[in-house]
């Protein structure tokens, strides 16, 4: 079922690129760049690895992430890194992606599916639940020394690759493979970054990693039939439970050492999107 | 006409005038222009398709949700939608896995179409050979099939019923459905009876 091929190139290479985009050297390619690219092109090489090459125009929601959503992405993630002393103005542009992505890969909802005020209130809630994980995420990045916040890529792995899984066990394997793709590059960066204690670009780590890591999950839920708003929102909440030391009664955490909190952060991720994956596979084994 | 008399009896004529032609108008339809026109019976309609299973052997399935309409006047025509999320293959999780993006990607292409374009009678046999637009997963690709017809009569409620069966076969990468060519044939066979009644 699974070609060899992928293993590789929608694998092993997206691994290999986002290790090599946590790596880059900030000097020549800027903060934001090296993670941009990475993550970036390890998708569109996972994407075509997986679907081909993507139908012009596209007409279905992982043909416009890919075609549309990944570009734009990227490109709100170089613009908002170039907008570090305007910090309002980056907002505006994250802003944009977390309004324009919901209703791009929801066309079919909100043609076919939903009322008016379904789509209003669906449409405002993900852009909302969007923006303030982006917030929540990039918050805990900004803590006085070593934070754990070079968690963060691991984290965003952690839920993409949970979310491969939970995707597969709902009977979508386009979903599930893209979605392992992600996972990858973001494992790759997200190790080389706790491995080195790279800091660097770690933004827009969080910049392209996190909506695209959100997409995913939004289009497993709507395009995987199994997958259930229980599935959705415990992978969704993994990315926010990483961020429990900046939470009121979690600021103690601040005090451990870097790794002991980096490890608390994954470990919090790890555990919403494990209880996603194990409630999934204990329904895939009860529906044998 | 209507235009002329309206133009004689101010507003409150005109629309009751309107009305009364529209009633008319209502009633007269279904003997003048309609009267071959067919609903067709989901009761006793089906849809069943197969598909090779890793090259080893067919397997079965049907769509319960089916609905439609022709005409077998002057102009005859056919149109039938099924729905894809009513794929049934006897196996949920299978159903569920042809209901995903892998397959049909019924949230995304909800509905499966065909719309004749052409229309004309079998060279052999009763029936039609019917051109038509197939829309499936989000394509649209032109088709020739032969509609043979099967019979008519009266149903149990008196109404006028005939009814067709035709057997085709597409490549379902044609329209898009190109995942997991090594897992699941390309070529599908679909049989289809269709019983309409009487409008």
């Amino acid at each position: 079922m699974i070609d060899p091929w992928w293993l590789v190139l929608g694998l092993a290479l997206p691994f290999v690129l986002g290790a090599c985009g946590a790596l880059a050297p900030t000097r020549l390619v800027g903060h934001q760049l090296g993670w941009v690219v990475g993550l970036t092109v390890a998708m569109g090489v996972g994407y075509v690895a997986r679907s081909g090459w993507p139908r012009m125009p596209p007409n279905q929601a992982h043909q416009w992430l890919a075609v549309v959503g990944l570009p734009a992405i990227a490109l709100a993630a170089v613009l908002a890194g170039r907008m570090r002393l305007q910090p309002g103005m980056a907002w505006v542009v994250r802003a944009g992606v977390a309004v324009v992505l919901p209703p791009m890969l929801l066309q079919s909802y909100l043609r076919y599916h939903w009322s008016l005020g379904e789509a209003a209130a669906w449409l405002a809630g993900l852009s909302a639940v969007g923006l303030l994980g982006w917030w929540a995420t990039l918050r805990s990045l900004r803590s006085p020394g070593v934070s754990g916040g070079e968690a963060t890529p691991a984290v965003l792995g952690v839920t993409a690759g949970a979310a491969a899984m939970v995707t597969l066990l709902t009977y979508s394997l386009t979903q599930a493979q893209w979605s392992a793709t992600l996972a990858a590059a973001l494992l790759g960066g997200g190790l080389v970054t706790l491995a080195w204690r790279r800091r660097a670009g770690l933004t827009a780590a969080v910049d392209v990693g996190l909506p695209l890591t959100l997409a995913m999950v939004l289009l497993g839920r709507l395009y995987g039939p199994g997958m259930t708003n229980l599935h959705a929102g415990l992978l969704v909440a993994g990315p926010l439970l990483a961020t429990v030391a900046h939470w009121p009664g979690g600021r103690w955490l601040l005090g451990m050492p870097g790794w002991r909190l980096a490890l608390v952060r994954v470990a919090a991720a790890a555990v919403a999107a494990g209880l996603a994956v194990v409630i999934a596979a204990v329904q895939w084994f009860a529906a044998r | 006409m209507m235009k002329t008399r309206t133009h004689h009896t101010g507003i409150a004529g005109t629309s009751l005038l309107a009305v009364l032609l529209a009633g008319l108008t209502t009633f007269a339809t279904p003997d003048a222009a309609s009267a071959e026109s067919y609903n067709v019976d989901p009761v006793h309609t089906s849809v069943y398709f197969n598909i090779m299973h890793m090259d080893i052997a067919p397997v079965y399935g049907r769509f319960n949700d089916v609905s439609g309409s022709y005409d077998l006047g002057d102009a005859p025509a056919f149109n039938f939608t099924v729905q894809a999320t009513s794929v049934d293959t006897g196996n949920e999780q299978r159903d569920n896995h042809l209901r995903s993006d892998d397959f049909f990607n019924a949230a995304e292409f909800p509905a499966i179409r065909f719309q004749s374009t052409a229309v004309e009678p079998l060279d052999e046999g009763e029936g039609y050979k019917v051109t038509g637009d197939m829309t499936l997963h989000g394509e649209t690709r032109e088709i020739v099939i032969d509609l043979v017809k099967t019979g008519e009569g009266s149903g149990n409620g008196g109404e006028h019923r005939t009814g067709f069966h035709t057997t085709f076969t597409l490549n379902r990468s044609d329209y898009g459905m190109d995942q997991l060519l090594n897992a699941v044939g390309d070529e599908v066979t679909l049989m289809i009876g269709i019983e309409g009644v009487r409008q």
